[in-house]
């Protein structure tokens, strides 16, 4: 009898895939399809897609923006407007559901439960809340608003080659009546929170892969030429809405959401996975891609997981560094949106 | 008398300030001009240089001595005061620039992003706070105690509603324009209580309505070498009576602020007259 494990790569082993390994962090990834600078690309997802679609940029990628920023406008305060920041202006998609609903609202005009939230006389898209950070003067404005964003993600849906989502929360505030979810819970940002009007949702993995499935099918419907590409946020959860600890919540989310990716990644050849969570949620580095407040991403951490992205698919050698990044001192993601860190404000 | 000497420096419409000091020069003697031109946003890009505001592009360096004959750099003791010409600035270029992707939801049209009026007025601080005319401002002001002043693109003229050129269509945009103009004169303000920069409003004898020239001011409008624009671009560039009528404004404004300043150069150009 020979064991299945002889002839199995150095990458099997703990011992000589972790333990004896020089940076086998950067070695976690195995692309399933080529990822080319033609492609045009799109982003969407939890804060921590902002990193990867600015680097595609910084390396070149054909990365579409459907609703680029008026000339004029700072880098620095076209983000706080959410432009620039995805490939669409929808702010941060921290669920699989909220996506799902969006390709819905778009694709097949089914509409939201609730779509605005207003808070004196400043009026909000409750899908979108922290894109107009002052809001807006009227409900009214914000549905001519939403139509055209609609329109764009529509059209943005219709010319994607690859559509790269980052998966970052099973959390969410949902209307009772509707089911319809929201980025943030209702007064985080705007709106105002009541539990007979809004509840509490945890995902589970059924929820996510089916999520997923809807979200493929959706875009393969229209654009049966795209791919999809799927990563999970590596940020651990700045509050729970469950009774569990924050660590023991984000580690439940985190685990759904990898294994609902893992399992669409099995299902369908069109749909890779990119393993910069495993890369960065890691406790068996020698230094952490953490900042001090455990939660943010160094830069360090996004450039090795980037770095390991580029060595896969940016072959032609115009990557600007195929090496590893090297571990020091770490510098903050602070200029990266992410609304969902508004929660602080309310911590005790 | 005393001779003071004032540099203008800006965009085309540099010209037709040119051609209305020619027109009352003779009645303001104890002023000396030097204009410097140079197209568009270029004048962004001078770079400080000693005693010396210089161009770093050789297409500007040529520019500069073609419309001040023969000097390439701006040496700035040499002057009492300065005045930059549009550059960018002000509500017309603004409105060129911003419409032309977006407009608010009031004056939505599809094809065009809604912008909302938060965003609309970071946007207009933000073109102004970065661009040409206000860096050329903080280069002199850091090389010079003498009046800086600003003036705005004139709005574009009257014409502009019946024309059907396509760079008449972000102008024919209800209410964007005055929406737009508001929002430059709240950023100018600004501006002058924070930095101390003077921002010259167009002459409204000049204007037809709030957000629109007079239309024989457009009559036959120069840019920056003083030949007439083609009828298609010439809703803003404005003819020498308007830059006659600007000139005495500009003369005015420097007349006031040297007095509140003493004057380094003048007294260097009384002694040497002396």
């Amino acid at each position: 009898m020979v064991s299945p494990y002889k002839d199995r790569p150095k990458t099997s082993y703990w011992k000589t895939g972790v333990l004896e390994a020089s940076h086998f962090h950067s070695q976690l990834y195995s692309k399933k399809f080529d990822i080319v600078r033609d492609m045009r690309v799109a982003t969407a997802g939890s804060c921590f897609a902002q990193h990867i679609g600015r680097s595609l940029i910084e390396h070149n990628y054909r990365v579409i923006d459907v609703e680029p920023a008026p000339w004029g406008l700072s880098t620095e305060t076209a983000r706080r407007y959410g432009y620039g920041l995805y490939s669409a202006r929808y702010g941060n998609i921290y669920t699989s559901r909220q996506l799902v609903q969006l390709m819905r609202e778009c694709l097949e005009g089914i509409e939201p439960g609730e779509i605005v939230w207003s808070t004196g006389e400043r009026h909000f898209d409750a899908l979108r809340p922290s894109v107009e950070p002052e809001g807006l003067d009227s409900s009214q404005e914000v549905l001519i608003h939403r139509a055209d964003h609609l329109r764009r993600v529509r059209a943005l849906l219709e010319q994607v080659d690859l559509l790269i989502f980052t998966l970052g929360l099973t959390e969410a505030w949902r209307h009772r009546e509707t089911g319809t979810v929201f980025p943030t819970a209702p007064e985080t940002v705007a709106g105002t929170y009541s539990d007979r009007v809004y509840e509490f949702v945890n995902f589970g993995f059924d929820d996510v892969r089916g999520d997923l499935r809807l979200i493929r099918s959706m875009l393969k419907e229209i654009n049966p030429a795209a791919k999809l590409l799927l990563t999970v946020s590596p940020v651990p959860l700045t509050a729970t809405g469950s009774t569990h600890h924050v660590h023991v919540a984000s580690t439940y989310s985190k685990a759904v959401l990898r294994a609902a990716a893992a399992s669409l990644y099995e299902e369908f050849d069109d749909v890779d996975y990119f393993p910069s969570f495993d890369m960065i949620w890691n406790p068996f580095l020698k230094h952490s891609f953490y900042d001090a407040n455990l939660r943010s991403v160094t830069t360090e951490g996004v450039e090795a997981a980037m770095a390991m992205f580029f060595a896969a698919h940016d072959t032609a050698g115009r990557t600007r560094s195929n090496a590893p990044v090297a571990f020091g001192s770490s510098r903050s993601e602070e200029d990266i949106v992410c609304d969902e860190a508004l929660l602080e404000a309310f911590a005790p | 008398m005393t001779i003071r000497r004032l540099c203008i420096v800006g965009d085309s419409h540099v010209g037709a300030v040119k051609l209305g000091w020619d027109l009352i020069s003779d009645e303001n003697r104890s002023w000396e001009v030097d204009f410097f031109g140079a197209v568009g946003d270029s004048i962004g890009s001078l770079l400080i240089k000693g005693g010396e505001l210089s161009p770093s592009v050789q297409s500007v360096r040529d520019s500069f001595a073609l419309t001040s004959k023969g000097q390439n750099s701006i040496r700035t003791q040499n002057y009492d005061a300065f005045v930059i010409v549009s550059a960018g600035l002000g509500a017309t270029v603004l409105t060129r620039r911003i419409c032309a992707t977006h407009s608010l939801a009031s004056c939505y049209e599809p094809g065009s992003s809604p912008i909302s009026r938060a965003c609309l007025r970071d946007t207009v601080f933000n073109a102004i706070d970065s661009g040409a005319a206000m860096a050329t401002a903080r280069k002199l002001r850091s090389m010079t105690t003498a009046p800086v002043a600003l003036l705005p693109t004139p709005l574009p003229s009257i014409e502009v509603l019946e024309a059907d050129a396509d760079k008449a269509i972000v102008f024919r945009a209800s209410g964007m324009l005055a929406e737009i103009k508001h929002l430059y004169e709240l950023s100018a303000t600004r501006l002058e209580v924070n930095e101390g920069f003077a921002f010259i409003s167009q002459p409204a004898e000049t204007l037809d309505t709030p957000c629109y020239t007079r239309r024989e001011f457009a009559a036959g409008g120069v840019n920056l070498t003083g030949r007439a624009k083609r009828d298609g671009d010439n809703f803003c560039h404005m003819n020498s009576n308007y830059g006659a009528i600007v000139m005495g404004l500009l003369l005015a404004h420097a007349d006031s602020a040297c007095r509140a300043v003493p004057s380094a150069a003048a007294s260097a150009v009384n002694a040497a007259l002396s």
